[in-house]
């Protein structure tokens, strides 16, 4: 994995996870995440589908495709092996990362002030999902892909 | 009993699927699980995305999803799962793309902007 296609990942604010059951069926997830070297560090519940598959089949596709939120024109393609851990495994380093990645940006702070209201009803939300947890992805390779585009512009 | 939810559904984000061009499929073969980039196009409420030709055969089972938002309670979309069949491009998308159509057979949709309480649901 390249310095280029780490700092793509660093401006981007979501990881769609591809994952396979047990079955065999596909799954894709958008989710928060951090990167920490040569691994994704993602907050999840084990009981979620994306943990639950990625426990029964750890080998997961990532697709990188926004700039700060903002879709770019290519997708950085992402092959690892995942596993999930305890949530203790999350370290202090993640915990300030995510924060300051997902609360602490002058448009995230806007963002959840212009959201209080909202905030009890989010802690509830968690406060009934007892089993935190945490996927650790160990990328192995990583390549860029145009993104197909609907429309073709006239020239 | 009551629960706190984020499930809308297809419906309620029907602005989002109308109005995106991409989206995010997964799909396994021979054993390789694998995922893309797509353009896409839902008018008529039909799932349809587009790939370089000769990335992915028909009748294999996909997970797609259009989703949007990188703000908490802006997170939203909805993800499909089922067979594709190849259609012609849809009318106004690039030709130069094979597309295809998901034959839903599940759907998902949520939206953390909408949290709230609900009546829990038996799964």
């Amino acid at each position: 994995v390249t310095s280029s296609a780490d700092r793509f990942m660093d401006r981007a604010l979501i990881v769609r996870l591809a994952t396979q059951s047990r079955a065999g069926l596909p799954l894709v997830t958008p989710l928060w995440f951090v990167r920490d070297g040569a691994k994704i560090i993602i907050g999840t519940r084990r009981g979620s589908p994306h943990a639950r598959n990625a426990f029964a089949n750890p080998s997961v596709v990532m697709t990188f495709g926004d700039r700060h939120g903002r879709p770019t024109r290519r997708v950085l393609r992402a092959f690892g092996t995942a596993r999930v851990a305890d949530y203790e495994e999350m370290t202090t380093m993640h915990k300030v990362k995510l924060a300051w990645r997902y609360f602490l940006q002058p448009a995230s702070i806007v963002h959840w002030l212009g959201n209080w209201r909202k905030i009890g009803m989010r802690n509830r939300y968690y406060s009934e999902r007892t089993d935190p947890s945490m996927l650790e992805i160990t990328l192995e390779r990583a390549e860029f892909v145009a993104r197909p585009v609907a429309v073709e512009e006239i020239t | 009993l009551t629960e706190i939810t984020r499930s809308v559904t297809a419906d309620d984000l029907r602005s989002l699927l109308d109005g995106a061009s991409e989206a995010t499929i997964a799909w396994v073969e021979d054993g390789h699980l694998t995922s893309w980039p797509t353009a896409f196009n839902s008018r008529e409420g039909r799932y349809r995305f587009g790939l370089p030709a000769g990335t992915m055969s028909e009748g294999v089972v996909v997970s797609l999803s259009v989703d949007a938002g990188a703000m908490y309670f802006d997170l939203r979309g909805v993800r499909v799962r089922g067979p594709v069949k190849r259609i012609d491009a849809p009318e106004g998308t690039a030709p130069s793309l094979e597309w295809f159509e998901v034959g839903v057979e599940r759907e998902t949709a949520w939206h953390y902007g909408t949290l709230r309480e609900n009546e829990r649901r038996d799964e």
